[in-house]
């Protein structure tokens, strides 16, 4: 069987790329093979573990649900892209400080899932943070120094 | 005189005690620089794919490749047989140290017979993971289905079909420890507690699934696997003496790491079978596990029944713990580490903390047409804590007690270390001021238990 293929163009942490795709690959496939953007990383591959969360057009989705293909047009924002930008560097500090990772394999998709909540920073209890992280698993359990992590910077954003 | 108090281990200025600490490598990880095994990619690297058998235990009569080979992309399909050659012979999960066990022969993929769900038949290596995953699906097995053996409780029954004759029946490995006079103690207890504890099997699910990228140089006859293990060298001198390499030429890149658990200090077969195919055909090969077929295929754990009961007498103290472990393990012991450690380590910690001196413990461990088991997560430890702790929950219950007053009656004082335990394991020190430290008084345990701390015994 022949792989059914489309060129697609789109724009990752702010560069336009052009590439021709297996219809079926998925998106996280894309950027970690085809661009080699290995920080999205893949755990269960049916969109339950957040492992591979990536920003598309403004919001966090699963890399293993959806197709290359739908992406484009899109502007994608990868771990790497997000690091670059400087938009989480608080988090990633706060992270690091608070050793709120252990394996670290999970951690993109926690950061990606939690810049979404920064972006527009207002009060919220460590039950709400919990709840907004309950689709992305560390199976280190170390969600404890993550709420940690999540809340010092988030307190620290809203004095700013 | 030196009236500067003594500093304690917390005061050294070294100390890392109660400091929070930032782990090497976190700065990578949280800016998706991690570097894992998948991340890895190297020139003319292809990837393999599993045909798994869909039965618990099934006779292979026939396997034709002819359809899977034609696929685009398809460099290489390997059946069990066909792999078997390649290797020096067949594992055997079995340890010296634990005296009598018996395990079958195990090639690293079903060579005539698969006697698991899950267990690999024919691998499938092509250009892309969804090439080789396709071409699987093309792959024509015949089978002859055979009864399956999945019930620990009647494993050992005369009509139950042995799953490996020559092993004579279904039993993997039995230890009594029978230490003191356990008939006597309970002959003359005040009070009996007793109960019966099922354990459901788990699997480690790290996040990271199993990973290896085989990278063979036919000219220099070296083999290079970047894996994702917790035990590089064990794996060295695996993959040498299996595969018939120069321990040598083998070298083993463990990267970061997503997530283990005991996961990945064993060998797979599936694993084996990816090195094989790099070596057949001089060019690296991938496998990375999909996350269901790490159910079927990574270890197991935990699957124990265990029926235990407890002595005490009436002021609550604990006079003995007699206790029956039936372990229903997978179809082999699972090489090299072997599956019946976990039910080694449940003799010889239930009961652990207390200072009763009669303690009676029997272990089964039972073959089953299921996933092979081996060490996981503090192997043994949650089963034996749970029944003692129960038991212990009980007799407080039976006394009137309150279960933290219980256990102060009855735990190992903190000065009388290095002791022998009830079982016989020899104890060096109790890790801190663990007797001295439960909180006294009326109770306190189920205070406690309504106000949850973040440290403690009760947390």
């Amino acid at each position: 069987m022949s792989e059914d293929t489309l060129a697609i163009t789109l724009k990752v942490n702010g560069e336009e790329v052009t590439r021709t795709v297996a219809v079926r690959q998925h998106l996280v496939d894309f950027l970690r093979t085809e661009l080699g953007l290995t920080g999205s990383h893949l755990g269960c591959e049916h969109g339950v573990c957040g492992a591979c969360s990536v920003r598309v057009d403004g919001r966090v989705v699963r890399g293993c649900l959806m197709l290359a293909v739908q992406a484009d047009g899109a502007e994608v924002m990868t771990i790497e892209g997000l690091t670059e930008t400087g938009e989480i560097a608080d988090l990633q500090e706060n992270f690091v400080t608070r050793n709120a990772l252990q394996c670290g394999y999970c951690t993109p998709g926690m950061l990606m899932t939690i810049a979404e909540l920064l972006r527009d920073p207002k009060p919220v209890s460590r039950d709400e943070i919990r709840a907004y992280l309950s689709g992305n698993y560390c199976r280190c359990t170390g969600y404890h120094a993550i709420v940690d992590a999540v809340e010092t910077t988030l307190k620290n954003r809203l004095r700013g | 005189m030196n009236t500067k108090p003594t500093p304690t281990p917390f005061d050294r200025p070294n100390s890392y005690v109660g400091r929070t600490l930032s782990r090497s490598g976190a700065k990578r990880a949280v800016a998706g620089r991690g570097k894992y095994t998948d991340d890895i990619t190297l020139p003319r690297m292809v990837h393999a794919a599993f045909v798994r058998s869909p039965y618990a235990h099934a006779k292979i009569i026939n396997i034709d490749v002819s359809r899977a080979v034609a696929q685009p992309g398809i460099v290489k399909t390997m059946t069990g047989a066909e792999l078997a050659k390649l290797c020096t012979g067949p594992w055997v999960g079995i340890l010296s140290c634990f005296e009598g066990m018996k395990s079958a022969p195990q090639y690293p993929m079903a060579v005539d017979r698969a006697c698991w769900q899950g267990e690999p038949v024919v691998m499938v290596v092509g250009n892309t993971r969804a090439q080789a995953e396709d071409a699987a699906e093309l792959v024509e097995i015949e089978w002859q289905e055979l009864p399956a053996t999945t019930e620990k409780e009647t494993a050992l029954d005369p009509a139950t079909p042995v799953i490996h004759p020559d092993l004579g029946d279904n039993l993997a490995f039995e230890k009594t420890i029978d230490n003191g006079n356990v008939d006597a103690a309970f002959e003359a207890a005040d009070i009996i507690v007793e109960d019966t504890f099922e354990f459901g099997r788990h699997t480690a699910v790290s996040l990271e699934p199993r990973a290896l990228l085989a990278d063979y140089d036919p000219g220099t006859e070296r083999l290079t696997v970047h894996t994702s293990s917790q035990v590089p060298h064990m794996i060295q001198a695996l993959y040498a003496r299996t595969l018939g390499i120069p321990e040598h030429n083998v070298r083993i890149v463990a990267p970061d790491v997503g997530g283990s658990f005991g996961l990945k200090i064993h060998s797979f077969g599936d694993e084996i079978a990816a090195t094989a195919a790099s070596m057949v055909l001089g060019r690296p090969v991938k496998f990375i596990a999909d996350r269901l077929e790490s159910f079927v295929s990574d270890i197991h754990a935990r699957e124990n029944r265990v029926k235990a009961r407890m002595a005490v007498s009436k002021d609550g103290h604990i006079q003995a713990i007699d206790i029956d472990i039936l372990a229903g393990v997978g179809a082999y012991s699972q090489y090299p580490r072997t599956s019946v450690f976990e039910a080694n380590q449940i003799l010889n910690i239930t009961g652990g903390p207390y200072t009763h001196q009669h303690y009676r413990a029997r272990a089964k461990v039972v073959y089953l047409n299921k996933v092979p088991t081996s060490q996981y997560r503090a192997v043994g430890h949650p089963i034996g804590n749970t029944v003692g702790e129960s038991l212990v929950d009980k007799a407080a219950e039976a006394t009137g007690l309150d279960p933290m007053e219980i256990r102060r009656r009855n735990i190992m004082a903190d000065d009388s270390y290095p002791r022998m335990s009830a079982s016989g394991i020899q104890m060096q020190d109790s890790g801190g001021p663990v007797a001295s430290g439960l909180p006294r008084g009326p109770g306190r345990a189920n205070e406690l238990r309504r106000a949850p701390r973040r440290t403690g015994f009760f947390p």
